[in-house]
């Protein structure tokens, strides 16, 4: 059993619902009341080409549950582990806060919380699917376009999109075997490092 | 100019400076509420789900879980075509707004100045009597109609027929609907161009999507930032209706100057000079003219296209029976047009010209034809500052041609940008007349089917009989009834009409009303209209000279710094009220559906709905026989579901969700009489040829902006190299006012790479005036001037001048500074962030657009200058 998701950038309509539901269930703390922009979930959308001929593409960056994955092999206090679904696990008493794991993931997909002094991230909502319930952002996406389940299941869900889609992984060269393979990416994966890209 | 407006104009200029850069504080008296943003959707489990509905754009129906009496989730209803999903400005209506921590709970008063933000609690008690006692005093003066109340968007406001109800028992005015920033012009055209029993659908997009091979969207945001009442309601059920629309091949071109968030995921994007769409539409219509694409069949039928006009005056030939004429080719004569549907030995004239009792006659077809003809596509191209040859419009042209008429060509649903946006409408109208794209498989589709149950005005025996009994009451916006002697109404009825009955108000005749002491209170609710309305220096010169002003807002925001009192308003889901309209779903049919936006939760603090405030107002007047009896939750609504024949009541519904009756589409022209004055679809306008063009008496007489064939109109435009049009638009997580200042809405992270607070340039553009990414720079209103535009009638905001940060990007026509709409305040009260974009309104002048009433809304020119260190 290995968790995954496939995200079909034809069928996500940028409407931001994933990042919001997502705040709001996991209490991740407001940016107005916080004073500090924290989210599970980030955006990205590459700018192509030059006027007129430009296209912006739109690319939601969860924690991509990598199985090789870099958050993991630097955390000191084991407080980030590899489950039996090869899913990653966190174990918010023993993290210290060093902030290593926000460092080390090349997708940026972790942050740090200072009023808690410890790290976060997106865990494909794991205590949910421990309930057998899909990750909020799969359940309240309006256009169903991130599809969850088990990628070593060739009949799964996920695993018919990434073949009908031609799902592949951002920025593989990164090297740590993300587990969110994007749909329909009309050469995006082209692109060295879009993985990293951040705004503002 | 007297010394009054001088010190009202410096004292808006004065509030801008106070805060720009200032520390954000609310006054103690706005912190009242112990509803922290942590109380938010944990243990979800538990909890009971409750129908309801959303106001974050439309109304898109929504069930809210309650567990001990909070929202801790929300969702769609399971209905079509919603299927159970609802969006993220839902969520940000919830915890942004609802149970925001700055959320008004408590009747203010103001202390100190106006527009200082300090106020004090006060009692429901305390308002209520100020305000009885200001339109005593009027009525017993004689003119109650001083005290006017202000509404919002109708999905937000609550009761719009018992605010017009109100209206009409107390004598009070009514105006500022916000329609009229909304799509004021918009819905005047479709009127004039198809008729009042086809206008709605046409405005707001609705389409049999699931067939349509290919549109053109221009000015929308399309489909994020989508009103599509005929086909969806609120982007969470349009956004399933548009991917099974790509599923099944629907492809589309978006006409913008700036490549919209949303519309990013357009097939392709034609970039277009701000306000010079018509030169593009009449370039379209061209070519399907002249490479005959146009329908001919539907031409003759639906359309006045073969309608005999005077070459000499553009006046309709009529016979002694006053009949519009067109030419039988059998008998070689001027003839009755048939109704439609008639179209017997009829021709549409293209290329001809006939005689008709010795007067030179051509067809309504020949003379637009005659008119898009001096658009050929190089030189439309030219005029739109299009970044491709007229190829591209050709290319454009003949897709809509070979592909009709499963094809759409659709102007955007919010009303007139610009002076000349309804003669841009009129030959977007035009065009589609041509491909011919009504009632047919992929193409505009009419409802067959809804519930349409009128005001709920409670009548005799319930309540006494109405004062004034011999009150001409006309229609008003949303069904709604008004006095035709209202500021807004009374210039539409008038001989000849001044301006069309079908817009939804007049601004600048209130604006003359403040400054003539005609006007001195008003209640506004739901809508932020100090800063929504244009020209914002000439509202804040109006507005101070008001007696009282009474806001009712959930949130602090400009309107709320301004008020004398403040009261707590219900939100949308802390009381009820009913919708129905029809959506087109993506299973391909029709659902008339009544639905109930129902209180959830109870009011919050000391809220209430507005209905109950005014009610209680009423009673304080002496008119509790009007107003002690009336069951606004439920009562009301049962009213209009018994008139709609709905087999269910409003308790029903508030308990079991929306009621649903669906049907297959039905394609048929005929189900429905059109309802202009030749009974077709007018390319010619018979009603501006007589109410206005042709009519000695009218103020638009002889006036290009009414001229009853379609034509582009130029307007001012930039002059220099540091200058620009400033042009606002949308982004699918902000819809409108509603959306502003919302914390959940406002984080940076939802942003992805469209950030929502800097002035968007044109990289190319900002490298040759030496810009970079993240400059600060200084933007300074210049235009339209009086001089340069005749429909121009205040440029108070002359001047007004605003620094902020640019973001440049290639998505962008060069020729335009764009600025997420609303993304700029000035409010002390507001989040700090919101006060770093444009304050949009500010820069733009008003325009009047005559007969249309169009306000110039995105209007604007202005100097750039790059601040140094």
């Amino acid at each position: 059993m290995r968790y995954g998701m496939a995200i079909d950038l034809d069928r996500c309509i940028r409407c931001r619902t994933c990042y919001v539901i997502c705040k709001v269930m996991h209490d991740i703390p407001n940016q107005f009341e916080a004073g500090k922009k924290y989210t599970r979930l980030r955006f990205i959308e590459p700018e192509i080409g030059t006027y007129p001929n430009v296209h912006r593409h739109f690319l939601p960056i969860h924690c991509m549950q990598c199985d090789n994955p870099a958050c993991v092999a630097v955390c000191p206090s084991n407080a980030l582990t590899i489950d039996d679904n090869n899913l990653i696990r966190f174990d918010r008493t023993k993290c210290i806060g060093c902030g290593a794991c926000v460092e080390a993931c090349p997708y940026n997909a972790r942050y740090l919380n200072e009023e808690k002094g410890i790290a976060d991230g997106c865990d494909f909502c794991a205590d949910r699917v421990a309930e057998g319930k899909q990750p909020w952002c799969v359940e309240r996406c309006i256009g169903n376009a991130i599809v969850f389940g088990d990628l070593d299941d060739p009949d799964s869900e996920v695993s018919k999109t990434i073949r009908n889609t031609q799902g592949e992984p951002l920025s593989p060269e990164f090297g740590t075997k993300p587990k969110i393979f994007y749909g329909n990416m009309n050469g995006l994966s082209k692109i060295s490092g879009l993985g990293a890209m951040k705004h503002g | 100019m007297d010394e009054d407006l001088k010190v009202s104009r410096r004292q808006f200029m004065k509030i801008s400076g106070v805060v720009a850069g200032g520390a954000m504080t609310a006054s103690g008296c706005l912190r009242l509420s112990n509803l922290t943003t942590s109380e938010k959707g944990r243990e979800t489990e538990r909890g009971e789900w409750k129908h309801t509905a959303c106001a974050m754009c439309l109304m898109c129906p929504m069930q809210a879980k309650v567990k001990k009496g909070k929202i801790v989730d929300v969702k769609g209803e399971g209905i079509l075509p919603w299927d159970g999903k609802i969006c993220a400005k839902a969520y940000g209506g919830i915890w942004g707004r609802v149970y925001a921590p700055d959320r008004i709970l408590h009747p203010l008063k103001r202390v100190g100045k106006r527009g200082e933000g300090k106020f004090v609690r006060c009692s429901w008690e305390e308002v209520i009597n100020a305000v009885a006692n200001k339109i005593k005093k009027y009525r017993e003066e004689g003119n109650p109609e001083a005290f006017e109340t202000w509404w919002g968007c109708p999905v937000q406001t609550d009761n719009m027929y018992f605010l017009h109800y109100f209206a009409r028992i107390t004598g009070t005015g009514i105006s500022y609907m916000h329609g009229q920033i909304c799509f004021g012009d918009h819905s005047a055209e479709k009127a004039v161009s198809f008729g009042s029993n086809h206008m709605g659908p046409l405005m707001t997009g609705c389409a049999d999507y699931m067939n349509t091979k290919y549109a053109v969207i221009a000015a929308q945001n399309f489909p994020g930032t989508v009103f599509a009442p005929g086909t969806a309601f609120g982007s969470a059920a349009f956004y399933q209706l548009f991917l099974k629309a790509r599923e099944n091949g629907f492809q589309y071109t978006t006409v913008d100057p700036k490549l919209g968030d949303s519309a990013a995921m357009a097939d392709d994007w034609l970039p277009i000079k701000p306000g010079s769409d018509g030169a593009f539409a009449m370039a379209v219509a061209n070519i399907l003219i002249k490479e005959k694409l146009y329908d001919e069949d539907f031409l003759l039928n639906f359309t006045n296209a073969p309608q005999l006009i005077r070459a000499d005056n553009l006046a309709a030939v009529k016979d002694e029976k006053n009949r519009y004429l067109t030419w039988n080719i059998k008998t070689q004569s001027a003839v009755p047009m048939g109704a439609a549907g008639e179209a017997t030995d009829i021709t549409l004239g293209n290329g001809e010209s006939f005689s008709v009792d010795g007067v030179a006659c051509k067809t309504a077809l020949q003379l637009f034809a005659e008119e898009a003809a001096k658009f050929p596509a190089d030189q439309a191209a030219k005029i739109c500052n299009i970044p491709y040859s007229g190829d591209r419009i050709e290319q454009i042209a003949f897709r809509l041609g070979n592909n009709k008429p499963a094809v759409l060509f659709y102007p955007g649903f919010t009303t007139g940008r610009y002076s000349n946006w309804f003669q841009v409408l009129r030959a977007y109208s035009t065009v589609n007349m041509l491909l011919g794209n009504f009632e047919k498989p992929g193409g505009w589709y009419f409802p067959k089917h809804g519930f349409s149950g009128g005001t709920g005005w409670p009548e005799p025996p319930e309540v006494p009989e109405y004062p004034n009994p011999g009150l001409k009451v006309v229609p008003a916006p949303w069904g709604n009834k008004m006095s035709i002697t209202s500021r807004d109404k009374a210039p539409c009825y008038s001989s000849p009409r001044e301006f069309h009955p079908a817009t939804q108000a007049l601004p600048w005749e209130h604006f003359g009303d403040m400054k003539k002491g005609k006007l001195k209170a008003l209640f506004s609710t739901a809508e932020n209209s100090a800063i929504t309305q244009v020209d914002t220096a000439l509202v804040y010169e109006c507005i101070d000279k008001l007696e009282l002003i009474i806001v009712g807002e959930q949130v602090p925001k400009e309107f709320v710094e301004l008020a004398d009192y403040v009261i707590p308003e219900a939100s949308y889901v802390e009381r009820n009220h009913l919708y129905s309209f029809t959506a087109l779903a993506q299973d391909g049919q029709e659902h008339a559906m009544a639905l109930m936006r129902s209180a959830a939760i109870p009011a919050v603090g000391e809220s209430k709905p507005v209905s109950w405030f005014l009610t209680e107002v009423g009673k304080k007047l002496g008119l509790g026989p009007y107003f002690a009896n009336l069951d606004l939750q439920y009562g009301w609504w049962d009213r209009i579901l018994k008139k709609a024949n709905v087999p269910v009541d409003s308790r029903h519904i508030v308990k079991n969700g929306p009621y649903v009756e669906s049907f297959a589409l039905n394609y048929d022209m005929r189900i429905k009489p059109i309802d202009t004055r030749s009974g077709r679809f007018e390319m010619y306008s018979n009603d501006l040829s007589e109410e206005c063009y042709n009519n000695s008496k009218s103020r638009w007489h002889q006036s290009v902006y009414v001229h009853p064939i379609p034509l582009n109109i130029p307007i001012a435009g930039p002059k220099a190299d540091d200058e620009f049009y400033l042009v606002s638009g949308k982004a699918s997580w902000h819809q409108k006012n509603a959306t502003q200042n919302n914390r959940v809405l406002m984080e940076d992270g939802i942003e992805g790479g469209c950030p929502y607070t800097p002035l968007y340039l044109n990289s190319d553009r900002a490298g040759k005036l030496g810009l970079k990414e993240g400059d600060e720079v200084e933007i300074q209103c210049v235009g339209p001037t009086k001089a340069e535009d005749p429909c121009v009638d205040d440029d108070s905001v002359l001047g007004y001048k605003q620094t902020l940060r640019i973001h440049l990007t290639e998505a962008l026509q060069p020729d335009t500074a764009w600025t997420h709409f609303a993304a700029g305040h000035r409010s002390k009260l507001m989040l700090k962030k919101v006060t770093e974009g444009v304050l949009h309104s500010a820069f733009v002048p008003l325009s009047i657009e005559p007969y249309a009433g169009g306000c110039g809304k995105n209007y604007s020119i202005v100097k750039l200058t790059k601040k140094e260190g």
